[in-house]
């Protein structure tokens, strides 16, 4: 059965999306409730982009499937691996994308859903095995650089170690970033 | 883009990687003070990625510095709109959309969200109001300045309905000086400001109504000689009077000082750009060297001869046969020595430089502009009354 989304109160309200647990298999499963922006309600918002696949992903909104694309099923799945289940605003399901009348009236609280979010998650891609390692060094690496002596400004040769440093490190790829922004 | 704009902390998650925004703006600083670039290289980045991503994480920084430093929480409209030009969409009308949590409040207000309106009125409507607020926009055609600069390009991002070959030779009254090339450096002068596209004698020129004539001083002729004399000089006194009264009823800065600095600067720019290699002369405090000016003039009105003649050429000669115009929405500037009141403001799209035109006798869309006729394409008045050629 397809999930039925019911209509919000009022120009004040957004629906958030309760992420559950994950239980056996790799899926999603949700809870979508409504709350009012007045009220403070703990959450994050969830970026990505949109893409162009042909294909959906099923999830499950209260019990109902519901159909989204690959990567904002990937970043779902990603939160709900990372533990990060509580509630998360994602555009594509929060708001019912066919209504242009609700798109309309939600389009405007743009800047208090986000301005309100806790964290927003840019979901990325999938990363290889060298990127997730990097990801992980990049703070302690970050304040080895930051610590050095800047104002003998040392060049690449002269810093042998942390040129080799971020060569085994193999650093994220930032073109990744330029993609999601 | 403005989830990341307004976000309070940023998460970036790729695959099983997370990593903070704060340490991808951290590694930025880093990357560019070391000059690290050449070891993002490989194995998959080539140089122009990691620039450009480089580049990117400056724009968001900078764009989020500028935020928290405005006093309404905005970012400049010109940088946005610099952004999301080159930004694709799904949905066309999110690119005005999708930004208006960044933009001022005045803009936010008016733009009505409708996503069954033609994206194209969605860009025109949103053009017009940023056109309305914009302080960059005045009619002093030829002022530059660090204030007073505008970004290339802006906003050609916005309703092109076609592309037909730029026309580089488009002169204003005083010839290409004067024309859309004022003001601007050589390179935002090869811009498509203006295009032709159909008829052998009709311009049409897309673009946007924004104000109205509604007072204006005439001009007076350029002297006969270089060296202004005791009667010219009392001529031109008169003249300085009469346009910085209007100025100041015109413009509607509530502070006094600033709105006489804002006389004083564009009336210099006009002027001193109007000469080639005369702006170098006349930087410095800009108020200062206004009353230096009348100074000099005074001299010569009550002494026939003044203490120093570099005034003279530069500061009388540019601004004879011009008109000094005011406009319903407290603009000042000048204008062809023809305007009067009633006339219409308009600015092409692709460009900031406006247009004075009259609207023919027989009524239509059509303008009669110096000599010759133009029509103004998809013009739209403030009210959304739209135009169309």
């Amino acid at each position: 059965m397809s999930y039925r989304y019911e209509p919000l109160p009022d120009t004040q309200h957004i629906r958030l999306l309760s992420l559950h647990a994950l239980s056996g298999h790799n899926s999603v499963a949700a809870t979508l409730s409504t709350h009012s922006l007045d009220d403070p309600v703990a959450y994050g918002a969830l970026s990505y982009a949109w893409g162009v696949a042909e294909t959906r992903c099923a999830i499950q909104i209260d019990g109902s499937s519901f159909q989204v694309w690959p990567n904002s099923y990937a970043a779902l799945l990603r939160l709900v691996q990372a533990g990060r289940i509580g509630p998360v605003w994602i555009d594509a399901i929060c708001i019912i994308q066919n209504d242009k009348a609700e798109k309309a009236m939600q389009v405007p609280l743009m800047s208090d859903i986000y301005t309100h979010a806790s964290s927003v998650y840019v979901w990325l891609d999938e990363a290889s095995t060298a990127e997730e390692q990097a990801s992980i060094m990049l703070p302690d690496m970050l304040d080895r650089l930051e610590k050095a002596d800047l104002l003998a400004r040392p060049t690449f040769q002269e810093v042998p170690n942390l040129s080799q440093t971020f060569q085994e490190l193999g650093l994220p790829p930032l073109s990744r970033i330029s993609e999601s922004a | 883009m403005q989830e990341v704009l307004l976000a309070r902390k940023i998460i970036i998650l790729c695959g099983n990687a997370q990593v903070d925004w704060d340490h991808i703006v951290r590694l930025e600083r880093q990357v560019l003070q070391r000059q690290l670039h050449s070891i993002l290289k490989e194995p998959v980045l080539t140089s122009a990625q990691i620039f450009e991503a480089l580049n990117r994480i400056a724009n968001f920084s900078t764009c989020k510095a500028k935020m928290a430093a405005s006093p309404n929480g905005s970012v400049p409209t010109t940088v946005l709109l610099h952004v999301i030009r080159r930004k694709g969409v799904s949905v066309p009308a999110n690119r005005v959309y999708g930004i208006l949590s960044l933009v001022p409040a005045s803009v936010k207000a008016d733009v009505v969200v409708d996503y069954t309106l033609d994206p194209a009125i969605v860009y025109a409507n949103f053009v017009q109001l940023n056109l309305r607020d914009d302080p960059m926009l005045e009619l002093f055609s030829q002022v530059r300045g660090p204030e007073l600069f505008r970004m290339h390009g802006l906003p050609s991002w916005c309703l092109e309905l076609d592309r037909p070959p730029p026309i580089n030779r488009f002169e204003g009254s005083n010839g290409l000086a004067s024309g859309y090339h004022a003001g601007f450096a050589p390179p935002l002068s090869e811009r498509h400001v203006v295009c032709e596209a159909s008829d052998r004698n009709v311009l049409r020129i897309p673009g946007f109504l924004i104000d109205t004539v509604i007072d204006n001083i005439e001009a007076f002729a350029t002297p006969s000689s270089s060296q202004v004399g005791p009667t010219a000089a009392v001529a031109i006194l008169d003249w300085e009077s009469r346009t910085r009264t209007l100025a100041a009823r015109t413009l509607k800065d509530d502070d006094k000082k600033n709105r006489h600095h804002c006389y004083v600067l564009a009336l210099l720019a006009e002027r001193t750009l109007t000469k080639n290699n005369m702006y170098r002369k006349f930087e410095g405090d800009a108020v200062q060297l206004y009353e230096q000016y009348l100074t000099h003039l005074r001299e010569l009105a009550e002494h026939g001869k003044a203490t120093a003649r570099a005034f003279d050429f530069p500061m009388v000669g540019a601004i004879a046969d011009r008109a000094f115009i005011a406009t319903a929405q407290g603009r000042i500037g000048y204008a062809r020595p023809s305007v009067q009141p009633g006339d219409s403001v308009c600015v092409s799209q692709n460009s900031i430089v406006p247009f004075i035109v009259r609207n023919r006798p027989e009524g239509g869309t059509r303008y009669a502009y110096g000599r010759g006729l133009c029509e103004w394409h998809h013009a739209r008045r403030s009210d959304g009354d739209e135009r169309s050629a």
